[in-house]
């Protein structure tokens, strides 16, 4: 049994109540949030036992109770809590993107490395049903080597239109999934943007390519998400635009999504768990989430620089 | 409503042979002699020679006596892509209004000839293309009804889901590469030989004219700068001729739109119809996702050949739309759907994604 602490996410702890469940080998048992309340009301939909207000409150009072921790705290605040959780000996899943930069990033993974702890980074899009399938008729074979792919995901609009932090909040998990998919790093990058509008263009060896595309712009309530991936002996196409079914209320019809429920929450769960139970690397590690960071990183140096980044040696240079 | 009829020469006819077909299939389009030079070789003839029994009609083997003696008004140029521009400028020059075939050609000097001799002249010139399919018609219809607001990025998936010959990487040791030309004219048989030409072309060159288009129509945006990657993924001639089969581009145009391009030629396994040809357009307002290939119908049986498409297009009025646009330009002294300046933007816009997918930076679109 891995027991728990969710640190941070008050909105999203219901999705966790539907996970609970189905993995029968976790359990929450302290919830952190530093409005009591709601520290209270998450304890009691997820079953736990103790609240605190603070991670290092939780650390002095509780640090026998649980095994691991689940941070879904705000973006800024991540990589310190994780450092801190690891040094106290916890596992650590942390929400995506887990640190500021590539180089903040390899604090976390240092501070794990030495504390034996696991560290597990939330690239969730990767645990999605239609990504597992994608990945699956990849790794057997059916699609050859991957040569294009192309992901659209377009969200609702929000009030940050600033396209370095969408890079490097949103588009960074769009990296990974390209990274995870292609099993290399980029050696090319290109970015090019606008107010709430990123696209970023991924080179990778063997001539593969890759295309994403991250809007911030859509009415409220709407969202879509598209992947692409050709492959030399097949194709796999997951794409919301196959997966909606039609309201008819007179006027044009609306496109209802089907979802794919929280079944990707629940995968991630049993990956972190089964890593710690099985002692091995979990799936998006620590080295997983900060190349994904470089990679954002050299698309937001081609944003700026309006010029393409190549790797060389390591790190990305302009072209 | 004007039903005068419209006399055309059919200017070498080496392809598959849909936009004369598609012509003549127009009731005010007639097509009354085929015309090519002397000194092509003996298969070109030969298919100019096909045609012409098709119809009925006379092979002349001189382009400039044959546009003179027949009294066409017309001209349809489908020969190699190497030589579109030339037999439409000496269309132009004779005073002929031109259907040309695609791509509009290899090179982005001879799209300049065209667009010279075409204005000089004062004819009217349209390159083939698919904006008249319905789900075009239907996007347009709704970007310029405003439902998105103003578009501010586009993105064209062109996938054809056919073979080309032997995969990559079954060339055997002491084989020679593959013959560009030789290929194209054994494609003949099935229809996938739209690169037919000397000129060894990618899919950007020979499909790249049709994705871009639908941007340049729906946003009515010229493209200004390209990133692209290009690969040979699939086909053992594109790797023989180093040219592209697969490519990624990411488009910057004018008004500050975005967008981008996936084309590829990605064999037949990768489909179960002729391929994923997908429109995502997004607005200052909304969105817009398209199928290209609606509306389709789905037939399915025991035993079927695996050849045949399950999913049938139907409703596809393209040819008649565009000869009828064609028609209709020359009664107004109006515009093409695709003219003369647009499609050497599109060459442009191609060849700056070939150099760019080469160089590995973006690249200015000339």
């Amino acid at each position: 049994m891995t027991r728990l602490a969710l640190i941070g996410g008050g909105e999203h702890a219901a999705f966790f109540t539907t996970v609970v469940p189905r993995l029968p080998n976790l359990e929450f048992v302290a919830v952190v949030n530093p409005v009591p309340n709601t520290a209270k009301h998450m304890a009691v939909s997820l079953d736990a036992s103790i609240t605190a207000n603070s991670l290092d409150g939780l650390l002095d009072q509780h640090l026998d109770t649980f095994d691991a921790v689940l941070i879904l705290e705000s973006s800024s605040s991540r990589a310190s809590l994780a450092i801190r959780s690891a040094e106290a000996g916890k596992h650590v899943l942390v929400a995506s993107p887990f640190a500021p930069s590539a180089k903040a990033a390899e604090d976390i993974i240092s501070a794990c490395r030495s504390a034996n702890v696991k560290l597990m980074v939330g690239h969730s899009l990767r645990f999605m049903p239609s990504q597992q399938e994608v990945k699956s008729a990849l790794t057997d074979g059916k699609l050859g080597e991957p040569g294009l792919l192309r992901i659209h995901r377009w969200a609702e609009s929000t009030d940050q239109s600033n396209t370095d932090d969408i890079v490097m909040n949103q588009t960074v998990d769009g990296i990974d999934l390209a990274i995870w998919l292609f099993d290399g790093m980029p050696t090319e990058v290109y970015a090019i943007s606008r107010p709430s509008y990123v696209q970023v263009h991924l080179g990778f060896a063997d001539g593969g390519m890759a295309l994403i595309d991250d809007a911030r712009t859509l009415p409220s309530g709407d969202g879509y998400f598209s992947l692409s991936l050709i492959g030399s002996t097949g194709a796999a196409y997951a794409d919301d635009h196959h997966n909606r079914n039609l309201l008819f209320r007179g006027g044009d019809p609306n496109a209802i999504d089907t979802g794919q429920g929280s079944l990707h929450l629940t995968a991630q769960l049993r990956e972190f768990i089964a890593a710690i139970e099985e002692q091995r690397e979990p799936v998006a590690n620590g080295t997983d989430g900060q190349v994904a960071l470089q990679v954002a990183e050299a698309a937001v140096s081609s944003l700026q620089s309006r010029q393409a980044l190549r790797m060389i040696g390591g790190s990305y240079e302009l072209v | 409503m004007n039903s005068s009829k419209f006399r055309f020469i059919a200017l070498s006819v080496v392809k598959h042979a849909y936009v004369p077909l598609a012509m003549a299939a127009h009731p005010r389009f007639e097509p009354v002699v085929v015309a090519d030079d002397p000194d092509q070789p003996d298969w070109v003839h030969e298919r100019n020679e096909l045609f012409a029994q098709e119809f009925s009609i006379p092979y002349i083997r001189d382009v400039e006596r044959a546009m003179a003696d027949f009294d066409v008004q017309v001209a349809v140029v489908s020969p190699e892509a190497e030589r579109h521009c030339d037999l439409s400028v000496r269309a132009a020059n004779a005073g002929l209004h031109i259907v040309q075939d695609k791509p509009m050609s290899n090179r982005v000097s001879e799209c300049d000839r065209v667009v010279e001799a075409v204005e000089r002249n004062g004819v009217k010139f349209l390159l083939w293309n698919r904006n008249y399919l319905p789900a075009l018609t239907q996007a347009r219809k709704a970007v310029g009804s405003r439902k998105i607001g103003t578009p501010y990025a586009i993105h064209v998936d062109f996938y054809f889901a056919k073979d080309a010959g032997p995969p990559k990487g079954s060339r055997q040791p002491k084989t020679p590469p593959i013959n560009w030309l030789e290929r194209q004219i054994e494609a003949h048989s099935d229809g996938s030989d739209g690169g037919v030409g000397h000129d060894p072309m990618g899919e950007l060159k020979i499909e790249g004219i049709y994705p871009l288009a639908y941007i340049r129509m729906l946003t009515g945006a010229r493209v200004r700068r390209v990133f692209a990657r290009t690969t040979a993924h699939f086909h053992q001639a594109n790797v023989d001729n180093n040219i592209d089969d697969l490519a990624t581009v990411t488009l910057e145009m004018d008004g500050g739109i975005l967008g981008t391009l996936c084309i590829g030629r990605i064999g037949a396994a990768s489909h179960p119809d002729i391929g994923e040809i997908k429109i995502h357009i997004l607005g200052t307002d909304g969105a817009l996702v398209i199928s290209e290939a609606r509306p389709e119908v789905s037939i399915y049986y025991r035993g079927q050949p695996v050849t045949e498409y399950p999913h049938r297009r139907i409703a596809d009025d393209n040819n008649y739309q565009l000869a009828q646009n064609f028609a209709q330009a020359i009664d107004t002294d109006g515009d093409t759907i695709l003219n003369a300046q647009a499609g050497r933007d599109i060459c442009a816009t191609v060849q700056a994604a070939i150099d760019s997918g080469r160089s590995g930076g973006p690249v200015d679109v000339d």
